[in-house]
Protein backbone atom coordinates (compact mmCIF):
# COMPACT_ATOMS: atom_id res chain seq x y z
CA UNK A 1 0.00 0.00 0.00
CA UNK A 2 1.53 3.41 -0.62
CA UNK A 3 0.99 6.34 1.65
CA UNK A 4 0.25 9.20 0.06
CA UNK A 5 1.38 12.50 1.91
CA UNK A 6 2.46 16.14 0.89
CA UNK A 7 1.51 17.22 -3.18
CA UNK A 8 -1.72 18.21 -2.87
CA UNK A 9 -3.46 16.64 0.51
CA UNK A 10 -3.35 18.50 3.59
CA UNK A 11 -0.97 16.32 5.71
CA UNK A 12 -2.58 17.79 8.77
CA UNK A 13 -5.25 15.98 8.04
CA UNK A 14 -3.70 12.24 7.23
CA UNK A 15 -6.13 9.54 8.24
CA UNK A 16 -4.85 6.52 10.01
CA UNK A 17 -6.60 3.24 8.96
CA UNK A 18 -6.12 -0.72 9.37
CA UNK A 19 -4.65 -0.92 6.20
CA UNK A 20 -1.87 1.67 8.01
CA UNK A 21 -1.98 -0.09 10.69
CA UNK A 22 -1.51 -3.99 8.89
CA UNK A 23 1.53 -1.85 6.85
CA UNK A 24 3.28 -1.36 10.35
CA UNK A 25 2.74 -5.06 11.31
CA UNK A 26 4.04 -6.57 8.22
CA UNK A 27 6.99 -4.02 8.46
CA UNK A 28 6.06 -2.30 4.96
CA UNK A 29 9.05 -0.58 4.87
CA UNK A 30 7.12 2.69 3.19
CA UNK A 31 4.88 2.78 6.00
CA UNK A 32 7.43 1.90 8.27
CA UNK A 33 9.25 5.33 7.03
CA UNK A 34 6.53 7.67 7.03
CA UNK A 35 5.22 6.44 10.81
CA UNK A 36 8.87 7.92 11.82
CA UNK A 37 9.11 10.64 10.31
CA UNK A 38 5.39 11.54 10.95
CA UNK A 39 6.01 11.00 14.73
CA UNK A 40 9.53 11.68 15.65
CA UNK A 41 9.19 15.12 15.89
CA UNK A 42 6.11 15.41 18.23
CA UNK A 43 6.92 13.00 20.54
CA UNK A 44 9.93 14.47 20.60
CA UNK A 45 8.27 17.84 21.54
CA UNK A 46 6.31 16.35 23.96
CA UNK A 47 9.45 14.64 25.77
CA UNK A 48 11.38 17.60 25.59
CA UNK A 49 9.20 20.01 27.69
CA UNK A 50 8.66 16.90 30.13
CA UNK A 51 11.83 15.76 30.62
CA UNK A 52 13.95 19.07 29.74
CA UNK A 53 16.96 17.37 28.72
CA UNK A 54 17.82 17.05 24.80
CA UNK A 55 19.75 13.94 25.51
CA UNK A 56 16.98 12.47 26.96
CA UNK A 57 14.44 13.44 24.86
CA UNK A 58 16.17 11.61 22.11
CA UNK A 59 16.04 8.48 23.59
CA UNK A 60 12.45 9.07 24.74
CA UNK A 61 11.80 9.39 21.01
CA UNK A 62 13.28 6.00 20.25
CA UNK A 63 11.82 4.17 22.76
CA UNK A 64 7.96 5.00 22.42
CA UNK A 65 8.53 4.48 18.26
CA UNK A 66 9.73 0.78 19.25
CA UNK A 67 7.06 0.38 21.38
CA UNK A 68 4.51 1.11 19.40
CA UNK A 69 6.24 -1.01 16.43
CA UNK A 70 6.47 -3.86 18.96
CA UNK A 71 2.99 -3.34 19.77
CA UNK A 72 1.36 -4.27 16.26
CA UNK A 73 3.90 -6.20 15.21
CA UNK A 74 2.66 -8.50 18.39
CA UNK A 75 -0.68 -8.90 16.36
CA UNK A 76 -1.91 -6.14 18.33
CA UNK A 77 -4.38 -3.50 16.81
CA UNK A 78 -6.61 -0.40 17.83
CA UNK A 79 -10.05 -0.35 17.37
CA UNK A 80 -9.98 3.15 16.13
CA UNK A 81 -7.07 3.51 13.65
CA UNK A 82 -7.83 7.33 13.26
CA UNK A 83 -6.67 7.21 17.22
CA UNK A 84 -3.50 6.39 16.29
CA UNK A 85 -1.97 9.74 17.14
CA UNK A 86 -3.45 9.72 20.44
CA UNK A 87 -2.56 6.15 20.88
CA UNK A 88 0.96 7.01 20.56
CA UNK A 89 0.77 10.11 22.77
CA UNK A 90 -0.03 8.07 25.40
CA UNK A 91 2.93 6.02 25.24
CA UNK A 92 5.15 8.87 24.88
CA UNK A 93 3.65 9.92 28.04
CA UNK A 94 4.18 6.48 29.91
CA UNK A 95 7.58 6.75 28.61
CA UNK A 96 8.61 9.84 29.79
CA UNK A 97 7.20 9.27 33.33
CA UNK A 98 9.24 5.75 33.62
CA UNK A 99 12.13 8.11 32.42
CA UNK A 100 11.60 10.57 35.09
CA UNK A 101 11.13 8.03 38.04
CA UNK A 102 14.04 6.52 36.83
CA UNK A 103 16.27 9.73 37.10
CA UNK A 104 15.21 10.58 40.32
CA UNK A 105 15.94 7.39 41.51
CA UNK A 106 19.03 6.88 40.24
CA UNK A 107 20.51 10.61 39.18
CA UNK A 108 20.69 13.26 41.64
CA UNK A 109 21.02 16.20 39.14
CA UNK A 110 21.95 19.75 40.50
CA UNK A 111 18.62 21.90 41.18
CA UNK A 112 20.50 25.13 38.91
CA UNK A 113 21.97 22.82 36.18
CA UNK A 114 21.34 23.78 32.48
CA UNK A 115 20.41 21.71 30.31
CA UNK A 116 23.48 19.96 28.34
CA UNK A 117 24.05 20.85 24.92
CA UNK A 118 23.18 18.07 22.42
CA UNK A 119 25.92 17.34 20.45
CA UNK A 120 24.47 15.53 17.78
CA UNK A 121 21.48 18.02 16.79
CA UNK A 122 17.90 17.49 17.27
CA UNK A 123 16.55 15.14 14.83
CA UNK A 124 15.18 17.20 11.22
CA UNK A 125 16.35 20.53 12.77
CA UNK A 126 19.55 20.08 10.34
CA UNK A 127 21.26 23.84 10.44
CA UNK A 128 24.28 23.89 12.53
CA UNK A 129 24.25 25.25 15.77
CA UNK A 130 26.45 28.13 14.82
CA UNK A 131 24.45 29.35 12.28
CA UNK A 132 20.94 28.94 14.13
CA UNK A 133 22.88 30.83 17.38
CA UNK A 134 24.15 33.87 14.57
CA UNK A 135 20.14 33.80 13.31
CA UNK A 136 18.77 34.03 16.89
CA UNK A 137 21.29 37.09 17.68
CA UNK A 138 20.45 38.57 14.52
CA UNK A 139 17.00 38.78 15.87
CA UNK A 140 17.83 39.66 19.09
CA UNK A 141 19.62 42.45 18.15
CA UNK A 142 16.83 43.97 16.10
CA UNK A 143 14.31 44.07 19.16
CA UNK A 144 14.61 46.92 22.12
CA UNK A 145 16.38 46.49 24.86
CA UNK A 146 13.36 45.82 27.33
CA UNK A 147 12.21 42.90 24.68
CA UNK A 148 15.22 41.47 24.66
CA UNK A 149 15.87 40.73 27.94
CA UNK A 150 12.03 39.70 28.62
CA UNK A 151 12.28 37.06 26.29
CA UNK A 152 15.36 35.67 27.01
CA UNK A 153 14.63 35.57 30.57
CA UNK A 154 10.77 34.08 29.56
CA UNK A 155 12.38 31.20 28.03
CA UNK A 156 14.05 29.94 30.99
CA UNK A 157 11.85 27.42 32.21
CA UNK A 158 12.65 28.20 36.33
CA UNK A 159 11.58 31.67 35.80
CA UNK A 160 7.88 32.81 37.48
CA UNK A 161 6.93 34.13 34.05
CA UNK A 162 4.16 35.72 36.10
CA UNK A 163 6.77 37.56 38.17
CA UNK A 164 8.70 38.76 35.07
CA UNK A 165 5.48 40.32 33.49
CA UNK A 166 4.74 42.12 37.11
CA UNK A 167 8.37 43.55 36.91
CA UNK A 168 8.64 44.33 33.14
CA UNK A 169 5.17 46.08 33.20
CA UNK A 170 3.40 44.06 30.39
CA UNK A 171 0.72 41.10 30.28
CA UNK A 172 1.36 37.39 29.46
CA UNK A 173 -0.55 38.35 26.18
CA UNK A 174 2.38 40.74 25.84
CA UNK A 175 5.09 37.88 26.13
CA UNK A 176 3.16 35.39 24.18
CA UNK A 177 3.21 37.89 21.00
CA UNK A 178 6.65 38.63 21.70
CA UNK A 179 7.57 34.73 21.05
CA UNK A 180 5.93 34.45 18.09
CA UNK A 181 6.99 37.18 16.70
CA UNK A 182 10.19 36.04 17.09
CA UNK A 183 9.38 32.70 15.97
CA UNK A 184 7.71 33.95 12.62
CA UNK A 185 10.73 35.77 12.11
CA UNK A 186 13.35 32.81 12.99
CA UNK A 187 11.00 30.48 11.03
CA UNK A 188 11.08 33.12 7.78
CA UNK A 189 14.83 32.93 8.19
CA UNK A 190 15.16 29.16 8.11
CA UNK A 191 13.36 28.58 5.46
CA UNK A 192 15.43 31.39 3.72
CA UNK A 193 18.55 29.21 4.75
CA UNK A 194 17.25 26.26 3.47
CA UNK A 195 16.12 27.25 0.22
CA UNK A 196 19.23 28.80 -0.35
CA UNK A 197 21.29 25.72 0.60
CA UNK A 198 18.69 23.88 -2.01
CA UNK A 199 19.62 26.09 -4.89
CA UNK A 200 23.24 25.59 -3.72
CA UNK A 201 23.63 22.37 -4.17
CA UNK A 202 21.55 22.36 -7.09
CA UNK A 203 23.34 24.78 -8.65
CA UNK A 204 26.79 22.34 -7.77
CA UNK A 205 24.79 19.05 -9.33
CA UNK B 1 -8.54 20.67 21.01
CA UNK B 2 -9.02 22.47 17.16
CA UNK B 3 -6.48 24.05 14.93
CA UNK B 4 -8.36 27.07 15.04
CA UNK B 5 -8.32 26.92 18.64
CA UNK B 6 -4.29 26.29 18.35
CA UNK B 7 -3.85 28.46 16.60
CA UNK B 8 -6.03 31.55 18.12
CA UNK B 9 -5.37 31.09 21.45
CA UNK B 10 -1.12 31.34 20.87
CA UNK B 11 -0.90 27.48 21.93
CA UNK B 12 2.51 26.92 20.72
CA UNK B 13 3.40 29.91 22.53
CA UNK B 14 1.70 29.00 25.72
CA UNK B 15 3.12 25.61 25.57
CA UNK B 16 6.42 27.18 24.91
CA UNK B 17 6.43 28.71 27.85
CA UNK B 18 4.99 26.29 30.32
CA UNK B 19 1.89 28.26 30.81
CA UNK B 20 -0.39 24.87 30.04
CA UNK B 21 -2.21 23.38 32.92
CA UNK B 22 -1.86 19.19 32.28
CA UNK B 23 -5.05 18.93 30.84
CA UNK B 24 -4.60 21.75 28.68
CA UNK B 25 -0.89 20.39 27.58
CA UNK B 26 -2.26 17.57 27.32
CA UNK B 27 -5.21 18.84 24.72
CA UNK B 28 -2.79 20.49 22.53
CA UNK B 29 -0.32 17.71 22.17
CA UNK B 30 -3.51 15.09 21.35
CA UNK B 31 -3.76 18.00 18.54
CA UNK B 32 -0.39 17.98 17.37
CA UNK B 33 0.46 14.71 16.98
CA UNK B 34 -2.50 14.59 14.58
CA UNK B 35 -1.88 17.93 13.21
CA UNK B 36 1.61 18.30 11.51
CA UNK B 37 1.31 21.99 10.81
CA UNK B 38 1.12 22.55 14.10
CA UNK B 39 4.39 20.28 14.43
CA UNK B 40 6.06 22.07 12.30
CA UNK B 41 5.42 25.72 14.22
CA UNK B 42 6.27 24.08 17.52
CA UNK B 43 9.46 22.43 16.17
CA UNK B 44 10.77 26.10 14.88
CA UNK B 45 9.47 27.58 18.44
CA UNK B 46 11.49 24.80 20.31
CA UNK B 47 14.41 25.07 18.26
CA UNK B 48 14.25 29.51 18.73
CA UNK B 49 13.89 28.59 22.58
CA UNK B 50 17.22 26.07 22.53
CA UNK B 51 19.19 28.91 20.71
CA UNK B 52 17.54 31.39 22.66
CA UNK B 53 18.95 29.77 25.68
CA UNK B 54 22.57 29.45 24.39
CA UNK B 55 23.38 32.61 23.08
CA UNK B 56 21.58 34.14 26.24
CA UNK B 57 23.50 32.39 28.90
CA UNK B 58 25.69 35.39 29.16
CA UNK B 59 23.45 38.10 29.43
CA UNK B 60 21.30 36.20 31.58
CA UNK B 61 23.71 35.03 33.97
CA UNK B 62 22.77 38.77 35.57
CA UNK B 63 19.74 37.50 36.75
CA UNK B 64 19.99 35.99 40.46
CA UNK B 65 17.48 32.87 41.17
CA UNK B 66 15.55 33.54 44.51
CA UNK B 67 13.62 30.82 46.35
CA UNK B 68 11.13 28.40 44.51
CA UNK B 69 11.82 30.12 40.83
CA UNK B 70 11.28 34.03 41.86
CA UNK B 71 13.88 35.99 40.17
CA UNK B 72 16.28 38.78 41.67
CA UNK B 73 16.68 41.48 38.99
CA UNK B 74 20.00 43.47 38.78
CA UNK B 75 20.53 46.62 39.90
CA UNK B 76 21.50 47.43 36.00
CA UNK B 77 18.58 45.70 34.66
CA UNK B 78 17.48 47.87 31.66
CA UNK B 79 14.24 48.40 32.95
Amino acid sequence: MLVYIGAGIPVETFQFDQRYIAGIRNRDSEIESHFVAYFKMPVWLKARRQLRAPDMAEDAVQETLLRVLRYFRSGKSLELPARLPAFIQSICHNVTLEMLRAKSRYRQVPENKRDPVDPRGNLELQIRTDERKRMVREILAKLPDKDRELLQLAILEDVDKRELCQRFGVNREYLRVLLFRARQRFRAELVKREAKGRAKSGGAG
Amino acid sequence: MEHSEAANGHAVERYLLGEMTGPEAEAFELHFFACTLCTEELASGALLVENLRAVGAAGIGRVRHGPRGSIRFPRHSVI
